[in-house]
């Protein structure tokens, strides 16, 4: 893999010719704003009631500091004392973007290798009632990825005013894209009886036929084809992967559903609705009296009956 | 190596009659959907006798009366009442009537978010005790029978443990009391799931989850083969609606309430405290040895939902000696509706009864 401070260095000569030309134009820019387009007191008064005048004028001045500054920044950057700084800054930018992309190629590539490893599997042979050869690592290899290359853009530091609501949306998008990995993944599971099924059948009937017996009762085939189907899935279900995939599926449902709430319930909160927690409190609160009241009647019952 | 033939022609022929007897049946089928089917449920009249919150109290009331004490039935908190007069011919509430048995059955409604924090001491010690009190009253006597299905079942264990002075006679029909086994699905997904998540998500537990839930079990029965076996049956009305019914009441499913959802799933299928008489309930511990009175214990050999191992424990560690197991050749649902159990069922506990009620009239 080529070196990340040979290709900043390569780039640095370059970078600063631009920025030099970059300069130049920037300058340019900026005097012809000030010579043809902006009004001065001297040769064009400015109408003192013409508020659009005004208004106009006002812009050109707002563009007119725009382009100083960008001038000023520019020709800092280029001056021979800041030049190395700025180029250790590229560099740093290519490791860090070399890094980035390094950490990618990896989970990538390993993803990669799962697809392939389950495309060579397309065809193969099939044991009936056996599931030892499932292949749902697939997902968890997405899931990883999806956890080192996307989740941490999710979750980097919200900040400012909107900061509670940002990280509220951020966990709800967090949340529903890992429940849809499981879904996805018990989805796929689900349709492995199926699969099998459907593969075992075919082979039987090939075999049939290769014997000259074939199906005439298209009933009885589907009747050994459903309790086939059955037995895959009596099978299936029981099995510690699938009773694990569902348990994920669900919990990250839970997950996602509280998030979707803590969502709502900020949106809810804006309006003149009471929200299904202000409800639930009332709801706790009108439990615990109606017990209590049950308790004391059943207590003054007592002593009447005395 | 020899080439397989493809028997074309047979193939054609059968295609050709199955075309032919499908385009018979779809005729009939569209003749049947379209016309005036009979799919009420619980067309068995009752009166409303008793009403605390949501719960309601149904009563039926036999032509003529044989039994001085009354049953009261205590059906689940999953699913409904319903079922046990799900159509007229296959009804577990006509077969007691026309035994001459005084019914009264819980309808447990549809329990809203204000209901999450109801416990299984509140429906114990409070709606079902009250109940009971009520008929007591009504009758002006000490003791009534008690009947439980599934989870109304444990209900009616833990109650008759907690207040056994109230209950003359116990049946209990596929009721769950021993949840150490793994034989039944339902077993090995709930010791594997976070109630306390998914009261703190849902408030109370969604019904149709459940539901859902329930047809995962076995997918390829409930989720095609039933329907294959509906397309197959369509032009016959009678199939049909009973077709209907039945799916009226599976999926009528009310909502459990978060803290009975969460205690069920915690103590009894993941700690097994019932069985063990190590369950508390409102503080007091739910000794099985005090089920002092006279105990029949129906459950269903192929119960995919609650095992016999499940069932059949109860009757080993309950106080009292007069005890009988029957076992049916049927799943959770078939001892209820199916039409060899219906000849069987309900005529049995209503013998049991009658051989054990000593104010017959």
């Amino acid at each position: 893999m080529e070196d990340p401070t040979i290709a900043g260095r390569e780039s640095e000569h370059s970078a600063f010719s631009w920025l030099e030309l970059a300069t130049g134009f920037w300058d340019e820019v900026s005097k012809i704003i000030t010579d043809t387009q902006i009004p001065t007191d001297k040769k064009n008064p400015l109408p003192s009631n013409e508020d659009s005048f005004k208004n106009r004028y006002r812009t050109y001045q707002i563009w007119k500091t725009g382009f100083k500054n960008i001038n000023s920044f520019v020709q800092m950057m280029t001056r021979q004392d800041n030049r190395e700084a700025v180029s250790e800054s590229m560099v740093t930018f290519f490791e860090l973007l070399t890094q980035i992309t390094g950490d990618s190629s990896e989970n990538l590539l390993e993803f990669q290798q799962h697809i392939l490893n389950s495309i060579s599997r397309v065809g193969e042979h099939t044991k009936a009632y056996n599931f030892d050869d499932l292949d749902h690592r697939i997902f968890e290899s997405l899931r990883k990825l999806y956890e080192y290359e996307f989740q941490k853009y999710i979750y980097v530091p919200k900040l400012g005013l909107p900061r509670f609501y940002l990280e509220r949306i951020s966990a709800l998008i967090d949340k529903f894209n890992i429940h849809y990995s499981y879904l996805s993944e018990l989805i796929y599971l689900f349709f492995v009886p199926i699969e099998k099924t459907n593969r075992i059948i075919q082979a039987e009937i090939e075999e049939m036929m290769r014997h000259k017996d074939f199906v005439e009762d298209s009933d009885a085939l589907y009747n050994e084809w459903v309790k086939m189907l059955e037995g895959h899935y009596m099978k299936l279900l029981q099995s510690a992967e699938y009773t694990e995939v569902l348990k994920k599926t669900i919990d990250s449902l839970s997950d996602y559903r509280k998030s979707k709430d803590e969502v709502l319930y900020l949106i809810l909160k804006m309006l003149p609705i009471p929200t299904n927690k202000e409800m639930d409190d009332v709801y706790r609160e009108l439990y615990m009296m109606k017990k209590q009241i049950r308790e004391l009647t059943d207590q003054m019952n007592q002593l009447s009956n005395r | 190596m020899e080439k397989t033939r493809i028997p074309v022609d047979l193939i054609l022929k059968n295609l050709a009659e199955e075309h032919k007897t499908s385009k018979t049946r779809i005729r009939k089928a569209v003749d049947v959907l379209t016309h005036q089917l009979k799919t009420e449920i619980s067309t068995t009249s009752y009166d409303i006798v008793y009403q605390e919150d949501r719960v309601k109290l149904k009563h039926y009331t036999p032509e003529h009366i044989e039994l001085k004490t009354p049953l009261l039935i205590i059906y689940a908190l999953i699913n409904r009442e319903t079922m046990l007069d799900l159509q007229p011919d296959r009804s577990v509430v006509k077969t007691l009537l026309n035994n001459g048995i005084d019914i009264f059955m819980i309808d447990w409604g549809f329990p809203t978010r204000k209901d999450q924090y109801l416990t299984i001491g509140d429906h114990v010690n409070g709606y079902i005790n009250n109940i009971v009190k009520f008929i007591c009253k009504k009758y002006n006597i000490p003791r009534i029978n008690l009947m439980g299905i599934c989870m109304g079942g444990t209900f009616c264990v833990i109650y008759s443990a907690l207040h056994p002075e109230k209950i003359k006679n116990l049946v209990l029909t596929v009721t769950p009391t021993n949840f150490d086994t793994n034989k039944g699905l339902l077993n090995i997904w709930m010791k594997n799931t976070d109630a306390d998540q998914l009261g703190e998500t849902y408030g109370n537990m969604p019904g149709d989850l459940m539901n859902l839930g329930f047809l995962l079990l076995n997918p390829a029965r409930l989720l095609i083969d039933k329907y294959v076996g509906f397309l197959k049956n369509m032009d016959n009305k009678e199939f049909v609606e009973n077709f209907v019914r039945m799916e009226k009441w599976i999926f009528d499913s009310p909502d459990v309430p978060a803290a009975t959802f969460k205690q069920f799933i915690n103590d009894c299928y993941k700690k097994n405290l019932l069985i063990q008489n190590k369950l508390e309930i409102d503080g007091e511990v739910v000794d099985l040895r005090k089920i002092t009175m006279p105990v029949l214990n129906f459950y269903g050999k192929y119960d995919h939902l609650v095992p016999p191992e499940s069932c059949e424990l109860i009757t080993h560690k309950v106080g009292s000696t007069d005890t009988r197991d029957v076992c049916f050749d049927t799943g959770h649902i078939g001892i209820y509706v199916s039409s060899k159990c219906q000849k069987e069922f309900a005529p049995q506990i209503a013998d049991w009864l009658k051989e054990r009620d000593d104010s017959r009239l």
